[in-house]
């Protein structure tokens, strides 16, 4: 027992010793959090900062890979996409066999790598709209913000919403719609709408951002989104809402179970969404004057003699920064030389890049109209010795787009040499590059920035053109629409007395030529429903191998590239099959 | 900890942290002077004052002994101990007291060191004993009172000396004859004399630490003897956690070795040396970059399948994240905790089993000086081989030919029938070389070489353990002098010291002392081996010349010399110090309640680390590209210039201090209960500023520990500890971790049959609970740290706006963060272990088996079924659960024939584990599931053969294959339609074979023992464990570049090859990363396969001189040796790979592992 009143002391002291002072003094705090939501819609700088992220996040671009670095997934997976879309197309060829294209080419696309092999925004556009949605939610907070402001942060919010919805329904047709910022992981599990809802839901963002947007800003604010961005996003949702992929009764394939069908289309072919894609295509044109947006039109420049930044409307229209014809550009990017973001997609090894680029096809130079008489190219399916003066012969258009032999590519490789042991053969399947999107100042190590357009005006005459072929037939304003921009570029018009059918051909035509590399023709034959027509997505994809005869006259052979696959259940992509499988998405057909 | 104890605590680092050095040095050295034996002499000098009338002569003996440090050794039937006397001394040397004492009772008395042999005198004592006088120990007849009547009046001398195996004298050593109480100690040389009753008994020798020892003297008057160190003598106590405990009584699962073990492998990694070693240890190797070569360490496999799966490593009881560059030398045990029991006193950070490791402390005795060279050689166990020229031409050819049919191009070879030739014949070096890039980058050998100056011994006072070592090894890269001044091979050194000082400074108050520091050196090229290594495996034999006329040639400016990756990324110094001291106060508090002791630990840990990159703009060599001269000659084209080396710097510095206060008690409670308790607090606080937000990371325990056994026959057991992290939210910091454990020792029982056949049959179990806090790999430097704030936004990235070349700026931007988890905590593992431990054969042989159980909640994880329509990160939830089973058992069998001994070790070890809750999203087939599944089990297609027809292919009723389209060709693999839905894609994935970390491990160690001659081999395998071969283990010309080819995919299937009917292995070649044939590239058991080994792991040979003539010239012993490490290995991998690392998906081109042959010599003084 005193044994025991001992210990017990002992351990009274042994305790007090180490507890007199609070249990957890000795461990360290963790730092305060300094910001939390509240404290962005305290202040509209803060407000504002929430918005540049927006954009960041939420605009799109012609490169897969956009972001990649930026915005990984919400599970924290990334993806980094070498190339462009246009690989996957008969534009072009990729340089290599590792970019993403390949896999389409080969029709090696499953559900389990659709997110590597185009669509590493898919996780990236939902974090947008949970973006958009916190913003349209807490913006009348913000105390000293007047409410100009807050309707156009509306407004943009509301476009930037708009914007991924299209890219999802232009990719996977209806989607489940998010229309508030979830809380809970069970508000998270909703299903897919119909693809009318979809398209609804989109045109009704976009009919308020119209209504919320300004017609323009100031120099410093560019690249924010504008009535007329607006419109644009419109007109070409309505575009391909009226197309032969989703405008229909039966779609492509059958889902799994049909009732599901609606999700893919909208269960009736409907003349008249064409009209009313005719309609929001025009009111582009019309409120273009107002936001200062207008073709790039000077007529001694319609057919440059030699392609370069000074000369050719057409492509001061794609390379200068900041043009009167962008209606809104991605500008998340800073200035990078060739070996960067995202140059090395574009830019061709032999010229000294170091990843990867595109070479055009034949197929792709087929389209091109002699620019004397409008009328087709014709190549010889065994060749000639005449290739100079065939390439002389076609739209100007041409010059400014492809890098062929003997063309000037920039400053640094003024004589473009694709013949056989010429400096920049190596790898160029197609026997000519692809000069489109790469500006004059990255020769010598240049650097430039990167603001590519997300639409363009040029895009909504042929829009129209399209649509109202499509609702009634060649209409004058439709053949006036497409002359428009054939003009700019010293092409002749369109022959009089085509019929609806010829005159659907030659606006496509038009179409692929004046929208080329521009990530259209990924989508165009699909919504077209034409991907699996010989030469286009199926089938052998030319090029044509060039021997030097003289200095001055080259001979052409065209050649087999590849021979590609299309399967039919790639009108439309496979969900990804992880978030299949957490049961909330219906699987596209044919990928079940 | 309040305030002021806070400051203490600093005050009390500030002085170490600044002294620690000087401080232990001057102890050092004054107590190696204190430490000079102590003559006999000095003993009997020592004044005692004493006043007891009328008592036993045993008390009298008992009450000198807690006087002076002095033990009486003395037959208690041949001296009537229990004759009363008196006697009293004031402050008069204890020599006179004796005399005073003993010589009335015709007795007498010798001492050696601190024993006091008393014994009968000759003849009545004279007063003058000497205790170097031999003859006046001679025995005669004593007065009646004092000896029985009836004993023997004849007796016979004998004389010995007793030997270590070092053949160092045992001081102090029992010689006792065999049956009897007749006995002595051995003196400082070892000797002893006895008076025996006749020449024909039995002497049993017995010393602590040795083995003991019987001998018939069989008529010899003298005999010498060596004595075997006992390495089972470690096994009587067991550590654990804050303590050590009699193995008998212990009721934990826990397995160890001696630390002499580690010596035998010329590893310089401990956790190298562990493999096979103990039961439930499974480690696997990953690299064998020098100093960089660490094995992974898993206690009974993985508990968990997001959490830290790293056990906690404590050194002297503190913990340690460096323990891989300790000197073996250095080494005296290494202990594994494994259940719940043994670990619960570890609570939050003890679901991972603990490591402990405990170094050698000095021992009484004059000073042993030994010293250790060890002079090694290192060689790959395997490289790979790589095709020549002309086949990988040939082959690449095939390739594009194949590819061809699939994407539809024409075929055009890439090598002409002229460049075919050229490779065949060799005439072109330059231009059409054929390089083995293994041969030209790698060295056959590197040598390397340890040292190892220790000195041990100590006096009653003072002990002393002090080592130092120096380790070198380099590493094998070669040709990596071509940029002057600048050597691009790896090399390591390493500078160990380290001092452990024991002090008592009176008979209830001892301190100790440790200071040991690890000083590392890397040097090398400062790209990262694995890069270097993937970059001569992706090679291919045409890609360079190689070196010519001393200069690094390209064949084009892309490149393409793998020697360019030793010099492009520069020349890097690394220096990494340790500096660790640990000092600790022990105070019997016996005197306030029997039984009760207590101590304190203050630990300072210090880390520093500098790293110098010099570096140039390009590479550090200029590359040249060869020219064909119009003559036909070759000309070589500087690429770079040479330019200056740039400098950096890159500097760590991480501490640690622990502190420790303790109640211990042990009691004795009558004749039966046996009780003891321990209460313990323990914090530390680490500073590293890799940790999230710079928050150091503390720990505070409280951990109690209770045990009681009745007899030694009935145990049990309590352990808690209540420990807190900063890791969690306030509130939630704190948890309770108990554990329980019984134990019966059945062959205590009375009615448990003597026998001689099963001496000790002991069973035990434990059930406890224990927790992980490192919740996540990398916990303290990830942004999962600190879970537990709310969403934290942050000012970061943005769009841009305005006008190029005008006004075209970020506008800042703001994001969203993760979602956050207030409720975050630890990993709760909940285990059971059941155990059986017996000895046969008068424990020659014992054999131990234990079960376990363990089941583990609250892992930490991502919710995988929230879609990612969410739009921001849901925060990990503690969601997971898993479960862990198996068993384990050693056996250890010690006998000898004749002259030989030996000793056969085994150990066998199972742990499979099972997901059972991940929050998996759903798949469409049962057998997709994860769950259910142990942690990293492989999934794939299940191959059948290869199609080799075109009939075979373009058969209507094949299924659908998901890739390339479906365009099969002949030499594609052929799948299992797993569904039956008559289409080959992953939903036809079924698990496959096993994971990467093997559900088997097993060692078998053998020692030979004969005369002065020692020999062992330990073998070491796993079993039930699985690589996944990708890249160019599999795919020849993997890379766009293109890339190498191995050797043995020489075996692809050829139309040739098929038609000929020779051996195919592999499907056809193709080209490229995704494009040439993914169907033969998916996850399949084609390429997931067995990776089971069998493996010599070490082996040593050595003798040992020692004797009379050593010592003359000032050697106790010698002793040479050879051994080996990773010697032989039996395994069915590719050629090239090594078992113990084969790729994985994070090191796919592993620095393979290294075979060592070393010769050493140990010379003791």
């Amino acid at each position: 027992m005193k044994n025991f009143i001992k210990i017990s002391v002992l351990i009274s002291i042994f305790w007090a010793g180490f507890s007199c002072n609070k249990l957890e003094d000795f461990l360290d705090k963790a730092p305060g959090v300094d910001v939390t939501e509240d404290n962005i819609f305290t202040s509209r700088q803060n407000a504002e900062s929430y918005v540049s992220t927006l954009y960041q996040y939420g605009m799109v671009s012609i490169f897969p890979n956009r972001d990649a670095a930026v915005i990984s997934s919400p599970t924290g997976a990334s993806s980094s996409l070498a190339g462009t879309l246009s690989g996957a197309t008969d534009e072009s060829e990729n340089e290599a066999n590792f970019p993403f294209a390949q896999q389409w080419n080969s029709g090696s696309i499953i559900p389990g790598n659709i997110i590597g092999n185009e669509d590493s925004k898919y996780h990236g556009r939902w974090k947008a709209i949970r973006n958009a949605n916190i913003l349209l939610e807490r913006i009348d907070e913000v105390p000293d913000a007047d409410d100009t402001y807050k309707t156009q942060v509306k407004g943009e919010a509301q476009f930037i919403r708009a914007l991924n919805n299209f890219e999802t329904l232009k990719r996977y047709g209806g989607f489940p719609i998010v229309d508030k910022r979830f809380v809970t992981v069970e508000e998270a599990k909703i299903s897919r709408a119909s693809l009318e809802e979809c398209v609804n839901f989109i045109l009704k963002d976009c009919d308020d951002a119209v209504a919320n947007l300004p017609a323009s800003y100031p120099p410093t604010q560019r690249g924010r989104a504008t009535k007329l961005a607006a419109l644009a996003l419109k007109s070409r949702t309505l575009l391909y809402a009226a197309s032969p992929l989703f405008n229909t009764g039966t779609p492509f394939i059958s889902m799994a179970n049909a009732a599901d069908n609606k999700l893919i289309c909208y269960g009736n072919a409907d003349n008249n969404r064409w009209k009313l894609a005719a309609d929001a295509a025009q009111a582009v044109l019309d409120a273009a004057p107002e936001a200062g947006v207008a073709l790039i039109d000077v007529p001694a420049n319609r057919d440059p003699a030699v392609a370069t930044v000074t000369q050719g409307n057409y492509r001061v229209a794609w390379e200068r920064r900041d043009n009167a014809e962008i209606i809104i550009a991605d500008k998340t990017y800073p200035s990078s030389s060739r070996f960067g973001f995202p140059w090395y997609h574009l830019y061709p090894v032999p010229m000294g890049s170091f990843w990867v680029s595109n070479t055009a096809t034949l197929n792709f130079v087929r389209k091109y109209e002699k620019k004397a008489d409008g009328l087709p190219q014709t190549w010889e399916p065994a060749g000639g010795d005449d290739l100079v003066a065939k390439y002389n012969e076609l739209d100007p258009r041409f010059k400014q787009t492809v890098g062929y032999n003997g063309a000037r590519f920039n400053a640094e490789h003024p004589i473009i040499e694709t013949f056989a042991g010429g400096k920049h053969e190596k790898n160029c399947f197609g026997g000519a590059w692809v000069l489109k999107h790469i500006p004059e100042g990255l020769a010598n190590g240049g650097s430039v920035v990167p603001s590519i357009a997300l639409y363009r005006l040029n895009e909504f005459y042929l829009n129209y053109a399209e649509a109202i072929n499509e609702f009634q037939g060649p209409t004058p304003e439709a053949y006036a629409a497409v002359n428009t921009i054939r003009t700019r570029s010293g092409m002749p018009d369109l022959p009089p007395g085509l019929s609806k059918d010829e005159f659907r051909i030659r606006v496509r035509n038009e179409r692929d030529i004046e929208l080329a590399f521009e990530d259209h023709r990924f989508w165009d034959i699909r919504r077209w429903l034409i991907a699996e027509e010989e030469g286009v997505m199926k089938g052998a994809i030319q090029g044509v191998k060039i021997t030097k005869l003289t200095a001055t006259t080259f001979r052409y052979v065209p050649y087999v590239i590849e021979t590609r696959s299309f399967n039919k259940q790639m009108y439309l992509h496979p969900f990804d099959l992880n978030e299949v499988l957490k049961g909330n998405l219906v699987q596209n057909p044919g990928w079940e | 900890m309040g305030k002021r104890n806070t400051f203490c605590l600093n005050l009390l680092v500030s002085i170490m942290r600044i002294s620690l050095i000087q401080f232990s040095l001057a102890v050092t050295f004054s107590s190696i002077a204190l430490a000079y034996d102590t003559k006999g002499q000095d003993v009997l000098n020592q004044r005692i004052t004493l006043d007891l009338r009328d008592q036993s002569v045993k008390l009298v003996f008992e009450e000198i002994e807690t006087l002076v440090n002095v033990s009486f050794m003395y037959s208690s039937s041949r001296i009537a101990s229990t004759k009363k006397i008196s006697i009293v001394a004031q402050k008069e040397p204890l020599g006179t007291v004796l005399n005073k004492m003993l010589s009335p009772l015709q007795l007498t008395y010798q001492i050696s060191g601190r024993h006091i042999v008393i014994k009968r005198a000759k003849q009545p004592a004279s007063g003058s004993v000497n205790k170097d006088d031999r003859s006046s120990s001679e025995l005669e007849l004593s007065p009646r009172e004092l000896i029985p009547e009836n004993l023997a009046p004849i007796t016979v001398p004998v004389n010995g000396e007793i030997v270590d195996d070092k053949g160092e004298p045992v001081l102090g050593a029992t010689v006792q004859v065999n049956g009897t109480d007749i006995g002595t100690v051995t003196d400082q040389d070892g000797k002893f004399s006895l008076e025996v009753p006749d020449l024909n008994v039995v002497l049993v020798v017995s010393y602590i630490g040795f083995e003991r020892q019987e001998i018939a003297l069989n008529g010899r008057e003298f005999i010498k003897m060596t004595l075997a160190v006992d390495t089972k003598s470690l096994e009587d106590v067991v550590i654990v956690g804050y303590g050590i405990q009699k193995k008998i009584t212990n009721t934990g699962a826990q397995a160890s070795m001696a630390g002499k073990l580690l010596v035998e492998s010329p590893a310089a990694n401990i956790s190298n040396s562990l493999v096979g070693r103990l039961p439930g240890l499974f480690a696997s190797q990953a690299s064998g970059e020098p100093g960089n070569d660490q094995s992974t360490l898993r206690i009974r496999g993985v508990g968990t399948f997001n959490g830290s799966q790293e056990p906690l490593v404590l050194v002297d009881g503190i913990q340690v994240d460096n323990y891989n560059n300790l000197d073996p030398n250095e080494i005296e045990n290494i202990t594994i905790l494994k259940d719940a029991s043994s670990t619960a006193v570890y609570g939050i950070r003890g679901a991972n089993g603990v490591l402990l490791i405990t170094t050698k402390r000095g021992k009484v005795g004059p000073a042993k000086v030994s010293y250790t060279f060890n002079q090694a050689s290192n060689t790959f166990t395997d490289l790979r081989a790589q095709m020549n020229s002309f086949d990988y031409a040939n082959s690449f050819n095939q390739a594009l030919q194949n590819d061809a049919y699939i994407s539809g191009a024409n075929y055009t070879p890439r090598y002409s029938q002229t460049d075919l030739a050229k490779y065949k014949s060799g005439e072109d070096p330059i231009f059409f070389p054929s390089v083995n890039w293994y041969d030209v980058m790698l060295k056959k050998t590197s040598a390397q070489q340890q040292h190892n100056l220790s000195v041990n011994g100590g006096t009653d006072k003072v002990r002393y353990a002090i080592s130092t070592g120096y380790f070198n090894q380099e590493g094998l890269f070669n040709n990596t002098n071509l940029s002057p001044g600048y050597d691009a091979n790896i090399r390591f050194k390493r500078f160990n010291f380290r001092s452990n000082l024991n002090f008592n400074i009176s008979k209830r108050f001892k301190a100790a002392l440790d200071v040991s520091s690890q000083n590392e050196f890397r040097t090398g090229n400062a790209l990262n081996t694995q890069t270097v290594i993937d970059n001569i495996a992706r090679a291919n034999p045409t890609v360079s010349p190689g070196i010519v006329d001393g200069k690094l040639i390209q064949l084009s400016t892309a490149g393409g010399n793998p020697l360019g990756s030793l010099y492009q990324a520069g020349y890097q110094r690394e220096f990494r110090n340790f500096l660790n001291g640990s000092f600790r106060l022990d105070y019997d508090l016996e005197d306030f309640v029997k039984g009760l002791s207590t101590h304190a630990i203050v630990s300072y840990q210090n880390f520093n680390s500098q790293r110098f990159l010099n570096s140039k703009p390009t590479s550090t060599v200029i590359n040249y590209i060869p020219l064909r001269n119009t003559d036909g000659s070759v000309a070589f084209l500087p690429q770079t210039d040479d330019a200056a080396y740039s400098f950096s710097e890159t500097i760590g510095k991480n501490r640690r201090v622990t502190a420790e206060f303790a109640l211990d008690y042990k009691r004795k409670i009558g004749k039966n209960h046996n009780v003891s308790a321990l209460l313990l607090y323990n914090q530390l606080k680490s500073i590293d500023p890799n940790y999230t937000f710079l928050v150091p990371n503390g720990y505070q325990s409280y951990v109690g520990r209770a045990t009681y056994d009745f007899q030694g026959r009935y145990l049990a057991e309590i352990n808690i500890a209540y420990n807190g992290t900063e890791n969690f939210a306030p509130g939630n910091r704190f948890g309770l971790f108990p554990a329980y454990s019984l134990g019966w020792v059945a062959s205590e029982e009375s009615f448990f049959p003597k026998n001689d056949f099963l001496t000790l049959l002991k069973f035990r179990g434990s059930y406890g609970e224990v927790g992980n806090d490192q919740i996540g790999s990398g916990f303290l430097t990830s942004n999962n740290r600190f879970l537990y704030r709310p969403t934290a936004w942050t000012f970061t990235g943005g769009s841009r706006f305005g006008e190029v070349g005008s006004s075209y700026n970020v506008l800042a931007g703001s994001r969203e963060g993760r979602g956050s988890n207030a409720d975050l905590t630890w990993e709760r593992a909940v285990k059971t272990n059941l155990g059986v431990e017996m000895t046969f054969w008068k424990k020659n042989i014992t054999l131990n088996v234990d079960l376990f159980e363990e089941t583990r909640d609250n892992i930490l994880a991502n919710p995988q079924t929230v879609s990612s329509i969410f739009g921001v990160a849901i925060p990990p939830q503690n969601l997971g659960k898993m479960q862990n089973r198996g068993y384990e058992f050693d056996f250890t069998l010690n006998n000898k024939i004749g002259a030989l001994n030996y000793q056969i070790k085994a150990n066998y070890s199972f742990a499979r584990n099972e997901i059972l809750f991940q929050d998996e999203v759903n798949r469409a087939y049962p057998y997709q599931f994860r769950t259910g599944n142990r942690f990293g089990q492989y999934f794939g297609l299940l191959s059948d053969g290869f199609f080799n027809t075109w009939d075979e292919v373009n058969d209507a009723s094949r299924p659908v294959y998901g890739w390339q389209n479906n365009k099969i060709q002949p030499g594609d693999i052929r799948y299992k339609d797993v569904n039956g839905d008559g289409k080959i894609n992953f939903d036809d994935e079924v698990p496959i074979g096993f994971s990467q970390v093997p559900e088997k491990t097993f060692g078998l160690s053998v020692v030979l023992q004969f005369k002065g001659f020692s020999a062992s081999v330990l073998f070491q395998g796993v079993d039930n464990v699985s690589v996944n071969y990708t890249r160019r283990y599999t795919q020849a010309f993997y890379d766009a570049n293109p890339a190498s080819a191995v050797e043995y995919l020489i075996n692809s299937w050829t139309p040739e090859r098929y038609a000929a009917g020779l051996p195919i292995v592999f499907p056809r070649f193709s080209l490229g990363t995704n494009g040439g044939a993914p169907n033969n590239y998916q996850s399949s058991d084609f390429f997931t396969v067995d990776a089971s080994y069998v493996r010599l792991k070490n082996a040593e040979l050595g003798y040992t001189f020692s004797g009379s003539r050593l010592k003359k010239v000032g050697f106790s012993s010698i002793r040479v040796f050879v051994n080996g490490n990773n010697l032989v290995t039996w395994s069915s991998l590719f050629p090239g790979v090594d078992p113990e690392s084969p790729p994985t998906a994070t090191n796919f081109e592993p620095y393979p592992l290294v075979r060592t042959i070393n010769t050493g010599i140990n010379v003791n003084f």
